[in-house]
């Protein structure tokens, strides 16, 4: 079985790791990124393209229900580790890579994992539902209930085939999507797609009711799964806020699908938690700006995306410098960057539930962007995922 | 002639099947996990696959009318040097008029959907 | 430079043009892994490794049935985006030699271009999972921008070789190569080609903004299929590329056999390189461009050709 030791080692260059911050532990998240990015390793996109599940920060308890989910979506090989500093980060990498590499362990463990999928729990928590007085498992509330009557039987036909628990409407346990009038005046079936906790680019804990009708967000309601009760986060970082800028730039640089850019942002961010002197990153942070500013492509795909008025931004007590679109809080974020370089303050985060006003009516990409533009303070709901409603 | 085209066609096939074949013995299960999609770590509250709202269907419309303007072109694009003129003048005559179908169009806000 | 008369050769030589599309894939992709490895710090070397590494990471891992998934065409879709690239190449003349000499090449192209709008949806629509579905839809969002301005480029050079043929576009470019004339065309190209393989600048359907969107739910061999169909896609349609606005095999001292190759890689490396400056264009964002700006431009493209055309009688 040489070969197969061969594929393992070649494949074990090029691990995908999804990791999962908990509200807290950033600076673990960034260690982790720097070991990551060290070794030639990549983030991945989605459980299906990952072979490590790496939390960082205890979460509490619904955060940990949705990683305990999305390790049951890890197809395998896979490795799972929780780190809660900084200085735990390559031992468990190291860990992570001595598990993957042995194919009698990995092989078990695919034999061992049930037939059917792990089910998880909704993202709409019990206490949410009281209205309705929905427990966890009752699925079909009232307006599926209504829907189900005039479904499409053509779909039905179609999603068949799949799960062995069927019922009429419920292949899979799971019911179809039922319609809602649209503004464009069509009855189309609207989708509810909780985005976050654990999303690529996302900021940490915060978990997005969406209502989707194709891929406009017709509703969004925003909440923050925090860490567990008597967890103890990262100590503060010195020079944290520059630091975060640069995190943030670069996660609106990647989902404006310009990975190189993005790759150049990280790397001063983690120039900055290496001790590099300040001159030199504040060099980098100014050819970045430079170079993001000449990019008319850029400013053509980004300008008028995820716009807030002055008047918004007054009306929900934002900084006036959120003002403008996606492109220019992405240029905002990086001088901030270097203002704070230099020991200005920064302008307060702001709280998530303005996103409930501002992402209605907008692209899915639209909302991812401007989620990211956005300086949210998810720490600050630290307890256990109390609704931020 | 098409039996080129038969043949590249058996080969991707017969690849992809070796692929899968060779799959098989390489990974770590031969069966393919079961699974619900990747939702952020949720169960879907209901399925995807779902009269999907395409926002962009009046520009299918017009893609349509130059689509099937494109069954003209092809053979036209072979003949213009024997015709002459006056196939460029019929032709781009047409054109313009399926340009000026966009143009209303896009004033229509069709060339917009979010 | 001497005339090429282009030959057709026995379907048995077909396996080496499949090798031959692979292996150029292979390079374009061990080339983007060197540059990206380099922009993140390591040595270049490292990176020329990236797609065997990925490859057997993906052999090694487990494949993924989404529940009440439509499995057939999930599967079917995963792996014909390969075989259209396959297929695409049989009218590419390689120097002297083609597999098939078919007097409407250059409508087979575009046919095989089609047959990927309905594969990609189907990759999204197949999982049942909603990112993939709404990736599989941004595809059609994009492809309906891409398209009309690519089938408009591609009659320019037919027009003016006055056939549908590919050996006869080929022959019509001695002297003079169509990029020099139709450099709209060629551009216009180049595009559509990044577009139809839902790649760099026209990757949204596959963006990070929705999970990986069409590939969210693939894993195992069924990812490197779609993965390995892209880069097949792409090498492909620079080939024809080559064809149709470089003078194919055209060029001086070496065989014109391996004058089809170099030119495709370099028009590939231009491509990588292209891809490092350039964000993602948003299918709703390019709409209007498309067809407000650049279909007007290919159409005067096309005009000037066929005026050029009747001109010299």
């Amino acid at each position: 079985m040489d070969l197969s030791r061969r594929l393992a080692e070649a494949a074990v260059r090029r691990t995908c790791v999804l990791v999962v911050e908990v509200p807290g532990w950033a600076a673990t998240r960034y260690a982790a990124e720097l070991a990551i990015r060290r070794r030639g390793w990549r983030l991945a996109s989605s459980p299906a393209d990952a072979d490590v599940l790496l939390t960082c920060g205890t979460p509490g308890p619904r955060l940990a229900e949705a990683v305990g989910l999305l390790w049951e979506q890890v197809p395998g090989p896979r490795a799972r580790a929780t780190v809660t500093a900084r200085s735990a980060v390559d031992a468990a990498m190291e860990q992570a890579a001595a598990a993957l590499l042995d194919t009698g362990h990995q092989r078990a463990d695919a034999a061992q994992r049930s037939p059917d999928p792990a089910m998880g729990t909704r993202a709409e928590h019990d206490e949410d539902d009281e209205d309705s007085g929905g427990s966890e498992n009752q699925h079909a509330d009232e307006e599926h209930a209504s829907d189900g009557s005039d479904g499409d039987m053509n779909d039905s036909d179609m999603n068949d085939g799949g799960g062995d628990m069927d019922m009429d409407m419920e292949p899979g346990g799971i019911p179809l999507a039922g319609g809602a009038q649209d503004r464009d005046g069509l009855e189309m079936d609207v989708l509810h797609v909780p985005l976050g906790p654990v999303l690529p680019h996302w900021p940490a804990g915060l978990l997005l009711h969406c209502t989707l009708s194709g891929d406009v967000v017709t509703e969004a309601r925003p909440e923050v799964l925090g860490a567990a009760v008597d967890a103890v986060p990262d100590p503060p970082m010195p020079g944290a806020s520059a630091v975060d800028r640069l995190d943030r730039a670069a996660r609106l640089l990647y989902l404006a699908g310009w990975e190189a850019r993005a790759t150049d942002a990280l790397r001063l961010r983690d120039d900055l938690l290496a001790g590099n002197d300040d001159a030199s990153v504040a060099a980098g942070v100014d050819r970045l700006v430079a170079r993001i500013r000449r990019s008319w492509v850029l400013r053509w795909s980004l300008r008028g995306t995820g716009p807030i008025s002055s008047g918004t931004c007054e009306e929900l007590g934002l900084d006036d410098r959120a003002t403008g679109d996606v492109h220019d809080r992405l240029v905002i974020c990086l001088t901030e960057a270097r203002s704070a370089l230099e020991g200005d303050r920064l302008p307060a985060p702001v709280s998530p539930e303005i996103l409930a006003e501002l992402l209605p009516g907008l692209e899915i990409g639209a909302v991812r962007l401007l989620v990211a533009s956005l300086d949210l303070d998810t720490g600050a709901h630290l307890s256990t995922g109390t609704a931020a409603r | 002639m098409f039996l080129s085209a038969a043949v590249m066609l058996a080969l991707g096939v017969g690849g992809a099947a070796t692929a899968y074949l060779v799959h098989r013995s390489t990974s770590v299960a031969a069966s393919s996990l079961p699974t619900l999609p990747f939702l952020s770590g949720w169960r879907p509250p209901e399925h995807a696959l779902s009269r999907f709202h395409a926002r962009y269907y009046p520009l299918t419309l017009m893609f349509l009318a130059f689509d099937v303007e494109m069954l003209y072109m092809y053979p036209w694009a072979t003949v213009v040097g024997r015709v002459g003129v006056s196939a460029v003048v019929e032709m781009f005559a047409f054109l313009i008029v399926l340009m000026v179908g966009v143009v209303w169009a896009w004033r229509e806000g069709a060339l917009q959907w979010t | 430079m001497n005339a090429v008369e282009i030959v057709q050769v026995s379907a048995a030589w077909a396996p080496l043009g499949a090798l031959l599309l692979l292996a150029l894939a292979t390079v374009a992709t061990g080339l983007d892994g060197a540059i990206a490895a380099r922009a993140a710090g390591h040595p270049w070397q490292q990176g020329l490794r990236l797609p065997w590494a990925e490859t057997a990471r993906l052999l090694r891992q487990r494949r993924r049935t989404t529940v009440a998934a439509d499995r057939l065409l999930w599967r079917t879709a995963g792996a014909g985006l390969l075989v259209t690239a396959l297929l695409k190449i049989v009218v590419v003349p390689l120097g002297a030699w083609t597999l098939s000499d078919m007097s409407v090449g250059l409508v087979w192209f575009n046919a095989m271009d089609i047959l990927v709008w309905a594969l990609v949806w189907l990759a999204g629509w197949g999982p049942n999972s909603a990112h993939s579905l709404i990736g599989g839809y941004r595809f059609l969002g994009q492809a309906l921008s891409y398209e009309l301005p690519l089938m408009f480029a591609l009659t320019a050079p037919a027009t003016a070789a006055g056939s549908l043929r590919v050996g006869d576009i080929v022959t019509a470019q001695q002297g003079l190569w169509f990029i020099v004339w139709m450099p709209v065309a060629f551009l216009v190209f180049c595009a559509a080609l990044m577009g139809f393989s839902v790649w760099g600048p026209f990757s949204t359907p596959f963006g990070a903004d929705i999970a990986g969107g069409v590939l969210a739910e693939t894993s195992g061999i069924d990812r490197w299929l779609l993965l390995a169909g892209r880069w097949a896609l792409l090498t492909a349609g620079s080939a024809f590329g080559v064809t149709l606005f470089l003078g194919g095999g055209a060029g001086p001292v070496l065989p014109a056999w391996l004058w089809v190759l170099v030119k495709t890689g370099i028009l590939l490396a231009a491509l990588v390189l292209l891809r490092r400056r350039l964000p993602a264009l948003r299918p709703d964002r390019i709409a209007a461009a498309a067809w407000l700006v650049v279909l007007p431009l290919v159409l005067l493209q096309v005009l000037i050709v066929s005026v050029v055309v009747v001109g010299r009688g």
